[in-house]
């Protein structure tokens, strides 16, 4: 059967049958789009005689037939662009016809869809996957910890594993729930940090650029200073040690400054015990990194007149000159004994009975776990619970709990529940705020609604504010989601952790790979750059690592230092306007990927570029795919390359159709070989990239295979769209969605393609704003 | 400056070795069965389906005689010191396998159940399910789904990839993931502390609660969502009762000599198909299941095994067309995945047990749902059938079965002599006779 056999047997199925009754009567039905190059080019094949590939299509009388039958006229307008029909060996329309042609088929889908209300679709309630589990378990409780990395992992469906009819809830997956609860509420509530305080100083003591070991003479009013790296924002303790040179100097006094403000001033008296004396002081430090200074307030005269001539010493005063013998410089902490997350989901009202203290503290909890005020109904069962804790002698604490561990396992908080607020309504209408807030949270950053959604969904003003929430999420750090939740699994390298090609594929470089590919995704949206630049983008990414993997080891070093650039950290890189690279089809993890593990694979690579960039993918190979070679073993003249072996498969007519289309986007991008390093030769023989597609088009490597690309432009959107709103919706999308994706497509091409554009779009849409009404109910 | 992603890949990616190992051969311990009975009874019988993926080279596989007396082919050949303790059967298919475009998920999907998944997620309640309802009651986990997890780069066949990830199907809409980490299949076993009792009454209240919300929840949502939140119940329910039984039947001390493994899956496949083997010796040796499949490889697996020669991928090999350096490439990966198995018979038949071995009272089928992989054949399936089944099964044949007799038939066969009778399965048609 070949592939257009198989597609039409699908898409016929799908046409109504006797759409013409509809027609109001004595009104003339509008033409069929496109009439003449049909009859011309169409009929003496898809005619109800010949039906050759299964398709008729002399049953579309008028233009609302055709629109009824979208699906098989998009198809149409595809196949005829792509110069797929009329096949070889036909009298071919010129391209200005072609292209008409399509214009014609889709303003009347416009005009169909004009001012129509459009069927936004329903999606299935959505367990939380394992990333938003662990996203959300983060923003509700305080706390940084990763309990679902012990969880099965989740089904990808529809090339997502965010996926409401995928992600189902086995038992095994409950026990982890359970036994996640359990350890993120006892990790939020523990009375002391987690870890015990940390000296996180002395290492860092920096003095005019030296690091200071162990002891430092002080002689002058020139302040010494150490900088601290603080993790968070808490209660900390700097600590300064400290004593005069000889017994019988002066007690030195000195300023401790934190940040350019004094602390507070110490005297280093002669110690009566000990090596010397020690102050703590408390002090409530920012995150982010803190300078701590001493200044001597009394230094010798004679020594502060020539300064210069007496800069703090390390470690040796062979003269024993008088001044400050300091021994350190610490910052502790944080010391507070009641960390945020504790204190934040624990508040109450102290002077309330501990019961009513439980219901504020369960009720804020559930507001926020289920990201909508919970019902009176809810409450009273997680107090009860909190009622029979007290019974079974657990102590207040210990029964708040387990309710709070109750409402982490609770379905309200598992599953993203959307219930309808107007159940009895026939047309499609707005879900409810809470429920917006929620979607565009998962959607960009794969966690909860924050402090500013949740309020704003409370009084209805978010849906009047869309444009401006997502302008703000997308500034969040939290937005990274997007990049790392859509991207890897868009260009399907999710997995590129745990492939195998030899030892030269170690871990470094894998990571190296895969972040090249994120940090790529990364700029693209930040700096809201056209989608035409996963294509063409001639930039990249780069550590060391990754640049002397692709020959330009000229690229893998710091511009003004020339030192390498460490694996962790990349540089944006400029590539070389007649260099083989540019966009994500040259990106090392995509062609690892779409390699086998011993040889590249130009059908891999191909059906890769079909899938994710042009939203045409092949149908799998048929059930009876005759072997390459029906020949006893070892009698067969062996061809050696893979395209030799790929030109015997496709003169088979089973699979000719589809590898045609296939094969030669693969074979265009041979010169990068398994690893994605660029060659010359596989094995012995040259590379050949030569390639043609099935209307005759021929190119050439790389290049050739962008402008091929980049001439289906539109195609690219329509693909990336719809990647876009099967991750947004959780659901796949149908053929109801046709209309929400044309116009998001026409949206984005009107605004130069940027990729912000695209999500601005998707939210707007209305799949992601509306849900369905009780008339529009699929059969 | 340029923002780096905070997880740009999951820290648990990198492919770490496993600290800890088993010490075995385990020594003959004190399980619950015996414990329970203060006489001697006879030791449970149990079952166990250890699955690879691609199908097998039949030809190097199918002894040419039927009976006792056949010549062991060269991909039994890792199996000669355990000669007595199975046997090869032949002929039987899993026609259920087929699909219309794709043939490994649908395999897979098709081998314990009998009927063809659809892509929605649809298929039937598998052999080793129906033994969990029937006799999973009797040990402290129903059912044991561990193995090796899908490696990229393999396609699914257009299904969703769990249906070609597990043989274990408890409903027709629900298959379970598999285990594929060798420490929490251990901690699963075992335990985690002897806080389990005070975890267990608390989890009762907590379960009893969130049903509460999800029975109230249930009569407001559309059917779909209604299908998901019965799974939610019936999950809630299955560790209720889980609950329970750990109430009642504690978890066991490991057997003597068993320890801990360390965290993480061994990157390469012997080390770690060897450690999750120890486990499910564990679990039987403890009696904590009687039940258990066992993945070596999901179906349409491409994994390439260079530490033994083999750079290609499975899947790909399997489309050998019959060159023959292929056929030699893929015969090296039957031959690894066999030396597997009986490393696994070895460790089964040194715990003791009875007046026998452990492996005397398994009944462990090894097998692929695809006969031929270069043609997606579902028929002629390779299978043998390890251990003696209490005496129920005569092992140390050949036996040859009509042309397409379900396999389903067999599975029939193992569950009525596990104690868990079935009437149908799928496409069987009746118990498979001629194994006893």
């Amino acid at each position: 059967m070949t592939r257009q056999k198989l597609l039409f047997v699908a898409l016929v199925a799908m046409a109504p049958m006797s759409v013409r009754a509809a027609d109001p009567p004595g009104e003339k039905p509008a033409p069929v789009p496109g009439a003449a190059f049909v009859q011309r080019y169409c009929l003496s094949c898809h005619s109800a005689e010949k039906k050759r590939g299964d398709l008729d299509l002399s049953g579309f009388r008028d233009e609302a037939t055709v629109v009824a039958g979208r699906k098989v006229w998009s198809n149409a307008i595809r196949a005829v662009r792509d110069g797929e029909m009329p096949p070889k060996g036909a009298p071919q329309p010129t391209a200005d016809a072609r292209e008409a042609f399509a214009e014609a088929v889709r303003g009347a889908f416009l005009r169909a869809d004009a001012g129509k209300p459009r069927d936004p679709g329903r999606v299935t309630i959505r367990r939380l996957n394992r990333t938003e589990y662990n996203n959300t378990v983060r923003d509700l409780c305080h706390i940084e910890f990763e309990p679902a990395d012990n969880f099965p992992a989740d089904e990808p469906s529809h090339g997502f594993d965010n996926q409401g009819d995928a992600l189902s809830l086995s038992p095994l997956l409950m026990e982890r729930y359970l036994d996640a609860a359990e350890v993120v509420v006892a990790r939020a509530l523990a009375g002391k940090p987690a870890k015990p305080a940390e000296r996180v100083g002395f290492a860092q003591f920096m003095v005019s650029g030296s690091k200071v070991p162990y002891r430092l003479y002080v002689f002058t009013s020139e302040p010494v200073a150490a900088t601290f790296r603080i993790a968070a924002d808490g209660e900390y303790l700097v600590r300064v040690e400290g004593k005069p040179v000889k017994k019988d100097d002066p007690a030195p006094e000195v300023s401790v400054i934190v940040d350019g403000k004094e602390l507070k001033r110490v005297t280093f008296a002669f110690p009566e015990k000990g090596a010397y004396t020690r102050y703590e002081i408390p002090v409530a430090l920012k995150q982010g990194n803190r300078r701590v200074s001493l200044r001597l307030l009394n230094p010798p005269a004679e020594l502060e007149e020539k300064k210069a001539a007496y800069p703090p010493q390390v470690d040796a005063n062979r003269d024993n000159r008088p001044g400050l013998e300091l021994h350190a410089i610490d910052l502790v902490g944080p010391t507070d004994d009641e960390p945020e997350s504790r204190r934040r989901i624990l508040a109450c009202d102290p002077k309330a009975q501990p019961r009513e203290q439980a219901r504020e503290i369960l009720t804020r909890f559930a507001d926020r776990a289920f990201r909508r005020p919970a019902t009176a109904e809810e409450v009273d069962r997680y107090l009860k619970l909190y009622d029979r804790s007290l019974e079974a002698g657990q102590n207040f604490e210990a029964a708040i709990g387990t309710s709070l561990q109750a409402i982490l396992v609770s379905p309200n908080f598992l599953f993203r529940v959307e219930l309808d607020d107007r159940p009895q309504e026939k047309g499609s209408h707005p879900i409810s705020e809470y429920q917006l807030a929620s979607r565009l949270s998962y959607f960009l950053w794969s966690s909860m609604p924050d402090e500013a959604l949740l309020p704003l969904a409370a009084k209805g003003e978010l849906s009047k504010n869309l444009d401006a929430q997502v302008t703000r999420m997308l500034a969040d750090d939290r937005s990274d989601a997007l990049v790392e939740n859509f991207a890897p699994q868009w260009l399907d390298i999710r997995d590129l952790a745990r492939v195998t090609r030899g030892p030269q594929l170690d871990v470094r470089l894998r990571e190296s790979m895969a972040r090249e590919t994120l940090l790529f995704c990364d700029e693209v949206l930040r700096k809201d750059r056209p989608i035409t630049d996963f294509l063409d983008g001639r930039y990249t990414f780069l550590n060391e690592r990754l640049a002397r993997h692709y020959g330009l080891a000229q690229f893998g070093r710091d511009k003004r230092t020339a030192a390498p650039v460490p694996a962790h950290a990349f540089v944006r890189v400029e590539l070389p306007a007649d260099g083989p690279r540019a966009g994500v089809l040259t990106h090392a993890s995509v062609l690892t990927m779409t390699s086998n593990p011993d040889r590249t694979s130009p059908v891999k690579r191909g059906t890769w570029i079909l899938e994710n960039v042009l939203a045409s993918p092949t149908p799998p190979p048929p059930a009876d795919v005759p072997p390459l070679e029906q020949a006893a073993a070892g009698t067969v003249k062996e061809p050696v390359t893979v395209r030799g072996r790929l030109e015997l498969h496709r003169s088979k007519p089973g699979c000719a159709a589809c590898h045609a289309k296939i094969d030669p986007l693969g074979f265009a991008l041979e010169r990068f070989d398994v690893l994605g390093q660029y060659r010359d030769k596989d094995g012995k023989a040259p590379v050949d990239d030569a390639a043609e597609l099935s209307n005759g088009q021929k190119f050439q490597g790389t290049d050739g295979l962008r402008k091929v690309l980049l001439g289906k432009k539109d195609q690219f959107t329509k693909c990336l769209t719809e990647k876009m709103l099967t991750y947004a919706l959780g659901r796949g999308l149908g053929d109801h969605d046709g209309p929400t994706v044309d116009a998001i497509v026409a949206a984005v091409a009107k605004d130069n393609y940027r990729f912000q554009r695209l999500i601005f779009e998707v939210v707007r849409s209305s799949p992601f704003t509306m849900r369905r009404g009780t008339k529009e109910t699929p059969k | 400056m340029i923002t780096i992603p905070r997880h740009p890949m999951s820290r648990r990616t990198v492919l770490r070795g496993v600290g800890a190992t088993i010490a075995l051969p385990l020594l003959e311990a004190m399980t619950p069965w015996r414990a329970l009975a203060a006489e001697k009874t006879k030791p449970p019988i149990r079952l166990a389906w250890v699955y690879v993926p691609n199908g097998i080279q039949m030809k190097h596989w199918t002894p040419a005689k039927e009976g006792g007396d056949y010549e062991l082919p060269d991909l039994l050949a890792p199996l000669k010191d355990f000669r007595e303790d199975f046997s090869v059967l032949s002929g039987l298919a899993a026609l259920q396998g087929g699909h219309d475009g794709g043939n490994h998920a649908p395999a897979m999907a098709a081998f314990l159940t009998g009927t063809q998944p659809r892509r929605d997620v649809r298929c039937g309640v598998s052999a080793d399910q129906i033994a969990a309802s029937k006799i999973g009651q009797l040990t402290r986990l129903p059912s044991l789904e561990i193995g090796s997890k899908r490696i990229g780069g393999a396609s699914c066949d257009g299904f969703p990839c769990v249906v070609s990830s597990t043989l274990s199907w408890p409903s027709p809409t629900q298959p379970l993931p598999l285990e594929p980490s060798p420490r929490a299949v251990f901690d699963r076993l075992f335990g985690t502390g002897q806080a389990d009792r005070k975890k267990a009454t608390a989890r009762r209240s907590i379960l009893d609660t969130v049903q509460g919300e999800a029975a109230s929840l249930s009569t407001r949502v559309s059917s779909d969502d209604r299908h998901k939140l019965d799974e939610y119940l019936t999950a809630v329910r299955d560790v209720e009762r889980r609950v329970g039984r750990t109430e009642e039947l504690p978890a066991p001390n490991p057997p003597q000599g068993a320890a801990r493994p360390g965290d993480g899956i061994p990157a390469e496949f012997a080390p770690h198909v060897r450690l999750m083997g120890d486990m499910m010796v564990l679990a039987f040796q403890a009696d904590v299941t009687r039940v258990c499949t066992f993945i070596f490889e999901p179906e349409g697996s491409g994994r390439s095994y260079p530490e033994i020669g083999v750079k290609g991928g499975h899947h790909n090999l399997s489309h050998h067309g019959g060159r023959v350096e292929t056929v030699e490439q893929i015969m090296k990966i039957e031959r690894h995945h066999v030396t597997q198995f009986a490393y696994l018979l070895g460790k089964l038949k040194a715990v003791k047990e009875g007046d026998g071995n452990l492996l005397d009272n398994c009944m462990i089928a090894y097998g692929s749902g695809l006969g031929d992989g270069d043609r997606h054949d579902h028929k002629d399936l390779p299978i043998l059938l390890a251990g003696k089944g209490g005496g129920s099964l005569k092992p140390a044949r050949h036996v040859r079965y009509p042309t397409n007799t379900p396999i389903t038939n067999l599975w029939l066969s193992l569950l009525e002599r596990a104690g868990a009778t079935t009437k149908t399965l799928g496409d069987s048609t009746g118990p498979l006779k001629g194994l006893d």
